[in-house]
């Protein structure tokens, strides 16, 4: 029989399990943030600056409540949290949220960018790697990715703007206002992604080519590339799910230096400048941000991939 | 369909002629070995089969069985060496290309594996799979593939056969899934199926349901069936070929091998099997089949032979006998 799955196993209880899950990690990074506030020292004296005076150090004690007891502060800040109120800039006394709001557009760009180049050369060259692996040229290829796997993103970022910026000229390598613009930081971006994801795709490319439904396909009269695009492909792929989560790991650690480099005005560029400056509102807010966007992406990845993998769907149900 | 009526006439251009479906003249498959000795997995296999006709390929693990099969679809391991005739309709497939041999896989000749558990693609539906081998060979709207894909589902006994081309393959038990195997390799209507122990990874009630329905099978057409299990052999096959180390030691009708075996391997395998001892209690047999490295000169059997003396240093040949072909000095009866 077809399994019949009820509207709310299907949908009802991930999505309310994920609700509860979301209100949790809000409380955590709260209470993580509050506490990095507060194990710096006096908050007041941070949040004042270097150079202030003492009655201005009274000021901000006074006007953020640092002089109540640290419970009701924290009560107070973790609500404040639900309500989405960071306070303001120390720096610039702009709204915090909406500083770290505006930032978001650049940010997704080069997520989005980065993914999408990223997908673009890794499952070719995962799917061509896996299909021989013992030719000669899929040999040299396998080692190539080892070896690249080894360099760190941001060598590859400042390799990229050395050759075709500085040597060729033909590539800006600051700010985003042009398309090309666009061009060495998404390369860098996935350059921190693609090695990981070749080898996976490869690995599991191969291992697919091996299976029984491979050679079912081969006696029904496919074709080598109709095996290994219709069939073995789509199944590495899937294999390579389990992937998303760590990838998404690296995509962050990676888009902060990458924007760093490229001086990108994204999110991670924000948070530097933010830390270096002590501008905790900011920090605050753009480390909520950034926790709120991992943890939708995981869980759109992880209700797509149920959509689109049968078998996920069943061990659901 | 255009393209069935071409398979029509191939039915009665051979049947006018009265040719054999599948000729397979002195095969031999052969590995590369160390120090430069080749590895005979299949060595001299020969035999005919015309329409309607089914010859059964029996013997231990590792006696060459797949190895001939596997031949036939020219869907040998890249290390194997083929030499020999094979002959579809006349038509010599060794001789044909890659792309050629294409089109005779899953149209001409149909082949189900072992395992239906992992033999369907977890990600794809039924009617995907389906569809795809129908249109590989025959020119077709997506509509007339389904309309074909659900006539052959119905034809192997899959109750529904609409909704279950909308199935995943995991959504079904491993009954339906060799069903649907079985439909996957008849879509197309081939001259030949090869079954390769269709049924050894399925439990005994489904085992004869499937029995039953390649059966029905085997009047549209020409079947190469593959086991271990004589009893399936018996109930499924004109005739029977007993393999040991890669040769045929003994072939003939079904009825008559099983009735009146004359090489001694042939007996051992009939004492062993719980359908046909004849003593009181199942015999295996002695020992066991050699690596296909260590095939002993001579008849291959004769390290395990009750009969076998220093003639058997000698290989035989098979004889052919009150239309028997056994290959023994001192065969039985
Ligand atoms: N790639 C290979 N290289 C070398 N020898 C091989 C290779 N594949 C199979 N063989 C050998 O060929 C011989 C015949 O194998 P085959 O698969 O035809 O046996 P079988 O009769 O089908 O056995 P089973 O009942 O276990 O399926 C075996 O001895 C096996 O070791
Ligand atoms: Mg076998």
């Amino acid at each position: 029989m077809l399994p019949t799955l009820g509207a709310w196993s299907r949908w009802g209880r991930p999505v309310v399990r994920r609700v509860l899950e979301f209100v949790g990690l809000l409380a955590g990074i709260s209470t993580v943030l509050f506490f990095l506030l507060h194990l710096t020292g006096d908050p007041a004296v941070v949040l004042a600056g270097e150079f202030a005076t003492p009655e201005t150090v009274e000021r901000i004690s006074a006007r953020y409540g640092f002089d109540d007891p640290l419970l009701v502060q924290y009560l107070r800040f973790v609500a404040s949290i639900f309500v989405l109120d960071f306070g303001e800039s120390v720096a610039s006394g702009a709204p915090a949220l909406g500083l770290v709001l505006d930032r978001l557009g650049p940010t997704m760009l080069l997520a989005v960018l980065g993914v999408a180049l990223n997908m673009a050369v890794s499952v070719p060259l995962g799917a061509w790697l896996g299909s021989r692996p013992d030719a000669v040229p899929q040999r040299l290829g396998n080692t190539a990715v080892f070896v690249s796997q080894g360099i760190p993103g941001y060598v590859v970022g400042l390799l990229l703007i050395q050759l075709f910026s500085v040597q060729l000229g033909i590539l800006p390598s600051v700010g985003m206002s042009t398309w090309w613009h666009w061009v060495l930081p998404s390369v860098t971006l996935a350059s921190f992604l693609a090695p990981k994801l070749v080898r996976v795709l490869s690995a599991n490319v191969t291992e697919a080519m091996r299976e029984d439904y491979v050679r079912t396909a081969q006696a029904a009269g496919a074709g080598r590339l109709t095996m290994l695009w219709r069939h073995a492909l789509p199944n590495a792929v899937l294999g390579a799910a389990a992937l998303a989560g760590t990838q998404l790991a690296f995509m962050l650690s990676g888009s902060l230096i990458t924007e760093v480099i490229f001086a990108w005005p994204g999110l991670g560029r924000l948070l530097i400048d933010s830390v270096v400056r002590l501008d905790f509102p900011v920090v605050q807010a753009a480390v909520f941000v950034i926790a709120v966007l991992v943890f939708a992406a995981n869980a759109v990845t992880d209700v797509l991939f149920q959509v689109i993998d049968p078998r996920l769907r069943r061990q659901q149900a | 369909m255009e393209a069935s009526s071409a398979a029509e006439q191939r039915v009665n251009a051979s049947d006018a002629v009265g040719g054999p479906v599948l000729s397979v003249a002195d095969l031999r498959v052969t590995f590369p070995g160390r120090a430069g000795r080749t590895l005979a997995a299949v060595n001299g296999v020969s035999f005919d089969l015309r329409r309607g006709e089914s010859i059964g390929i029996v013997g231990e693990s590792g006696s060459g069985k797949s190895m001939t099969a596997l031949s036939v679809m020219r869907l040998l391991p890249p290390t194997a060496q083929v030499d020999g005739a094979i002959s579809l309709e006349s038509e010599d497939l060794l001789a044909k290309s890659d792309r050629q041999m294409r089109r005779v896989r899953g149209d001409r000749v149909g082949m189900v594996f072992q395992d239906p558990m992992t033999g369907l693609n977890p990600v794809r539906r039924i009617g995907s799979t389906l569809r795809e081998a129908i249109r590989r060979h025959r020119d077709c709207t997506r509509r007339e593939a389904d309309d074909r894909a659900e006539e052959v589902l119905r034809s192997v006994g899959i109750p529904s056969p609409r909704e279950r081309l909308r199935a995943y393959p995991h959504q079904l038990s491993g009954g339906l899934r060799q069903r649907v195997m079985i439909a996957l390799a008849l879509v197309n209507d081939p001259d030949l199926l090869i079954a390769d122990e269709p049924t050894t990874a399925l439990d005994s009630t489904i085992q004869a349901q499937i029995l039953d329905l390649l059966k029905e099978q085997v009047t549209r057409s020409a079947l190469i069936m593959i086991t271990h299990d004589l009893g399936v052999a018996a109930e499924l096959c004109d005739r029977i070929a007993v393999m040991y180390a890669g040769r045929v030691v003994e072939q003939g009708a079904t009825a008559e091998v099983l009735r009146s075996p004359r090489h001694p391997y042939t007996v051992g395998l009939l004492n062993a099997a719980p359908d046909f001892s004849r003593r009181g209690r199942l015999t295996p047999i002695p020992g066991a089949p050699p690596q296909i490295g260590r095939v002993p000169t001579g008849c291959p059997f004769r390290p395990r032979c009750d009969r076998a003396d220093a003639t058997c240093e000698q290989w035989p040949g098979l004889e052919e006998r009150d239309e028997r072909l056994v290959a023994c000095w001192y065969p039985h009866g």
